[in-house]
């Protein structure tokens, strides 16, 4: 599904160029769950916004299912992420003006999805994610556990084929941790590519496969 | 999606109070001066929409070709085309000529009123529709109609009908009727309609002048082209009796698009042009930009609160222009609470000014609120797409990183120009409006020119004496002086020399006796007062000012005394006293020579001094009761000369207007500081955070955040200070008699203004200083 050949990313600071991936190769088949570890700064997130779409890389070729990321216009691109893939973060990053119903819907408003059946999608995941009686509310009414449930419900309403994950466990307790990780086996289980970068070896675990970021680049470790 | 922006921009309104408040409020008060303005545009296109015929009711204009091409256009025609037209031509139903008379001064012997008059045919009634409210339309020579407006002014509650006004030239005129009132914006606007039999009585008619406006009412089905060739056909016989260096032409002009005139017409009185229209326009949007622009601003300086919201619509898919167009939909949301409070602020202020330069309503008013709308819609894309574009152009990834930090536009330096720009025009407006205030005020109060205190005047007709005796019994009562018309009107004017060769100069000329001058408190800078005199016949001695001696080179005031001089150049008079100059009328224009002679044949005024200190309304009862023994049929006019001359010389309803204009102006500069200081706390949040775990006090953090502000507001003081003087200084010495600049009132203001600058800046920073390390410095 995804194929990354020889990323390089880069900043330039002063004289001098500060490297952010180096020579990343990694292809991602469906259905994989993957999760990066590594230090801070290696460069994981990084990995992970490029992998999603938001972030630029400066050398080397991305295709993902077929199209050639780095060859597309940002129009494009966003209406490739918008389709494929959905995003999941540390910090929830809900809206907090809207209700979870609200919030839960977004990404099906700029799909131009049918408000009729916009009711019918966001309802099944409400129910999916046992957050009915929650819909109402606003973010800040909710527990952390809760609103990562809204973040990911947000993230999986539009049927993505790629979950991608910024430390979905980091901000919660072990316990809701652990509730999470759960869920994402689970969507793993129904086909879900999942990507997830994480500082606990323990949620690494439930992944497939573990890559480990140093300073930008990719070490090899037995699986 | 556009119900989902409106229900987000509507929550954030709700989160965000304050800023919601003060960003509709900055709006609001801009708006309602913007309606004005645009009320004033459908006007124009409402003018004359009336009267019955208007789709076959034309007006002829006339262009002039001069021999060396140059052409004038003209809104009047010769006054004998009315004629000519409807006798030789069968499509024609109807003409009507109107002339304008300028300005003329009715009497009803209580009140002289200047009124403003149109000279009209019977068949202008069939035409137009000025429907009579009271008896007949005029068409004997001397006869004239009036305004409802004007009938109330000259005899009050009375029947008009049968009475007679006054013209110092023309003679008497009956009022035959009383118009219905009309509305004011025709193009026939006038205080009242007087028979074209007085015009051709009084006037020679020259058949070349183009005197008169010429309507044409053509019967149904009439084709255009043969009115065009029956013009045509017109205008070559006029041009076989002019001169042949001109050439005339005739068009017509549909009563419907008089108004606005598109082309530039001499004499077209009460129309407006396009110019109007788009100087109103120009100054709608202008007032609504000054306040857009700090609604950018403020939201600008505010993007960091907005910045997350960004980043997640991005991630999830949106696309910039629907972030775009929901940030627009934003700010047309707070327009329309800014169009309803705005709404709410005209109201008001039509409950309370009363300009007549100013329509508040209009005919149409869907079309008003058709206008309204798309204003107000304008405004918000005005005031949105410009911080849209920004916020829209934020990288989610950085955004959701944390490492961004708040926009705004231009560079720093062109921002802090625009708050110093703001606060000197702020001052100096202030500044003016407070001189023009003062100024009023010492015109409309007592002041060193003519006493004004304790003086109470009776109109009068000739057989004053027997009232004046009864009046001087009154207890109260200290002197009465007899007067032509009293000081603040219009004087009348007469003619001195010195000698017979030489050349007149034109004086005014006041029937005065030696109590009036009394009473007056005038200052004698040589000679003395009037001989006391109580006959019937004009004395010979006259009490001038000092203008008049200069006027005609008399020397000295003191070596004029006892000279005689020529008085309208038959009487030969003596000059008995030199008055200092003092202001007898306008304010504006500097004195004029002034001669002031008994003259009984003139006095119309009595002139009470009374004692101090007197009930003004008990006063007059005791005076009406003695007016009513001797006059017992004609109405008592009475006149408190101070409050007379108070409301003559203060134009309260435009102060009025001014000072909510200043108000307006200052909230925006206010609004445009609080913008540029929550930009620069947002900025420095961080910071603020670090140097308070370092250890700084609230108070030092103030002071550093602050201390650029102070200088910008220290800069602007020094700009508008001495600007703001040598404006006022400006605008004062359009009038020749001042009061000098308050300096000390400006002084206040001045303090008021930046003192609430200056709390703005504090408070803001304060806030900001105030506000807890952790979190500031918690990233995500």
């Amino acid at each position: 599904m995804i194929e990354l050949k020889g990323i390089y990313k880069w900043v330039n600071t002063g004289n001098n160029r500060n490297f952010l991936l180096r020579d990343i190769n990694l292809s991602v088949k469906e259905g994989e769950f993957i999760s990066i570890m590594g230090p801070s700064g290696s460069g994981k997130t990084t990995l992970l916004n490029v992998i999603g779409m938001l972030d630029e890389f400066n050398e080397g070729e991305y295709h993902f299912l077929h199209e050639s990321v780095h060859r597309l216009k940002e129009k494009q691109r966003t209406s490739l992420y918008k389709q494929y893939i959905g995003f999941v973060f540390q910090a929830y990053h809900l809206i907090d003006e809207l209700t979870v119903y609200e919030n839960i819907e977004t990404p099906l408003i700029y799909q131009d999805v049918k408000t009729s059946e916009r009711k019918a999608m966001v309802a099944d995941i409400l129910d999916r994610f046992n957050i009915v009686g929650k819909k109402d509310l606003f973010p800040t009414q909710l527990s952390g556990g809760q609103q990562q449930l809204v973040g990911i419900a947000r993230a999986l309403i539009a049927k993505p084929k790629l979950l991608l994950a910024d430390e979905p466990t980091g901000n919660l307790n072990s316990k809701q941790g652990e509730e999470i990780m759960n869920l994402f086996k689970e969507l793993n289980n129904e086909g879900v590519a999942i990507i997830q970068v994480t500082h606990s070896e323990k949620n690494a675990s439930y992944g497939s496969r573990i890559i480990n970021l140093l300073d930008g680049m990719i070490t090899p470790v037995s699986p | 999606m556009i119900k989902n922006y409106f229900i987000i921009g509507w929550r954030n309104l709700v989160k965000h109070k304050l800023f919601s408040f003060i960003n509709i409020a900055g709006l609001g008060i801009a708006i309602p001066f913007s309606l004005l303005c645009l009320i004033q545009v459908v006007v124009v296109f409402e003018a004359d929409n009336f009267h019955p015929y208007p789709n076959r009711t034309y007006r002829i204009i006339t262009d002039i070709k001069e021999a060396n091409a140059s052409t004038s256009k003209y809104a009047t025609s010769p006054f004998a085309l009315s004629g000519n037209l409807e006798a030789n031509y069968p499509f024609v139903e109807k003409t009507t000529p109107v002339i304008r008379a300028g300005s003329w001064e009715l009497n009803s012997n209580i009140k002289k009123i200047n009124v403003n008059p149109i000279y009209v045919e019977p068949s202008f009634f069939e035409i137009f529709s000025f429907p009579l409210e009271k008896g007949t339309i005029p068409e004997l020579p001397n006869t004239l109609v009036i305004t409802h407006e004007m009938a109330e002014v000259f005899f009050g509650t009375e029947n008009p009908v049968g009475k007679i006004l006054t013209h110092h030239q023309y003679g008497v005129f009956t009022v035959t009727g009383v118009l219905k009132p009309y509305k004011r914006n025709t193009h026939f606007r006038s205080d009242a309609m007087v028979s074209m039999a007085t015009y051709k009585h009084f006037t020679k008619n020259n058949s070349k002048d183009l005197s008169a406006f010429t309507y044409v009412l053509v019967k149904q089905n009439t084709a255009k082209k043969d009115i065009d060739a029956a013009l045509a056909m017109t205008a070559a016989n006029t041009n076989k009796e002019i001169p042949p260096n001109q050439t005339f032409n005739y068009r017509k002009q549909l009563l419907t698009d008089i108004s606005p005139a598109f082309e530039k017409l001499e004499n077209d009185a009460y129309v407006e042009s396009y110019k109007d229209i788009a100087v109103n326009l120009a100054m709608a949007i202008a007032i609504i930009l000054l306040a857009a622009f700090n609604y950018i601003n403020l939201t600008l300086a505010r993007s960091l609160s907005r910045a997350k919201e960004v980043g997640i619509r991005k991630v999830t898919g949106a696309l910039r222009y629907q972030l775009i167009s929901q940030f627009v939909c934003e700010a047309i949301l707070i327009a329309f609470m800014a169009l309803i409070a705005g709404y709410v602020i005209l109201n008001l202020m039509q409950r309370f000014i009363h300009l007549r330069w100013i329509t508040w309503k209009v005919d149409n008013n869907i079309a008003l609120w058709i206008v309204f709308i798309l204003f107000t819609i304008l405004t918000g894309i005005m005031a949105g797409f410009f911080p849209a574009r920004i916020l829209s152009g934020f990288q989610p990834v950085k955004v959701l990183k944390g490492t961004i930090s708040p926009v705004s536009f231009g560079r720093i330096g062109f921002r802090k120009g625009l708050v110093v720009i703001q606060l000197v025009a702020t001052c100096c407006f202030v500044f003016l409006i407070a001189s023009l205030f003062s100024q009023f005020k010492y015109m409309a109060t007592d002041n060193e020119n003519f006493n004004r205190k304790n003086i109470y005047n009776i109109s009068v007709t000739e057989n004053y004496k027997l009232l004046q005796n009864d009046i001087a019994l009154n207890k109260n009562v200290e002197r009465i002086g007899l007067v032509s018309t009293p000081f603040g009107g219009m004087p009348s004017t007469c003619y001195v020399k010195k000698d017979n060769a030489e050349n007149n100069s034109v004086a005014s000329y006041y029937a005065a006796n030696t109590d009036f001058i009394i009473n007056m408190n005038l200052k004698f800078v040589a000679g003395k007062n009037l001989p006391v005199s109580i006959g019937d016949s004009a004395s010979n001695f006259v009490v001038v000012n000092e203008k008049a001696v200069f006027a005609m080179g008399l020397g000295s005031p003191q070596e004029a005394i006892g000279k005689s001089i020529y008085l309208n150049n038959e009487k030969l008079v003596m000059v008995q006293g030199v008055v200092k100059d003092f202001c007898y009328s306008i304010y504006q224009f500097a004195t004029q020579p002034l001669v002031m002679r008994y003259d009984p044949a003139q006095f119309h005024v009595l002139s009470i001094k009374t004692k101090n200190d007197l009930a003004a309304t008990d006063f007059k009862d005791e005076m009406q009761s003695v007016w009513k023994k001797h006059n017992p049929h004609d109405e008592f006019s009475f006149s408190d000369y101070e409050k007379e001359l108070y409301n003559r010389y203060y134009p309260g309803a435009d102060m009025q207007f001014m000072g909510m204009i200043c108000f307006v102006v200052f909230v925006i500069s206010i609004m445009g500081l609080i913008g540029m200081v929550t930009y620069n706390t947002e900025k420095r949040l961080k910071e603020i955070g670090i140097r308070k775990v370092m250890g700084a006090t609230v108070s030092v953090i103030i002071k550093d955040l602050s201390i650029g502000f102070l200088k910008l507001i220290a800069i602007s003081g020094a700009i508008c200070i001495p600007l703001g003087y040598i404006l006022s200084n400006s605008v004062i010495n359009v009038f020749a008699f001042n009061n000098g600049i308050d300096l000390p009132l400006l002084l206040l203001l001045f303090c008021v203004i930046f003192l609430i600058a200056l709390s703005t800046v504090v408070i803001k920073t304060a806030t900001a200083a105030a506000a807890n390390p952790i979190k500031s410095l918690r990233t995500e």
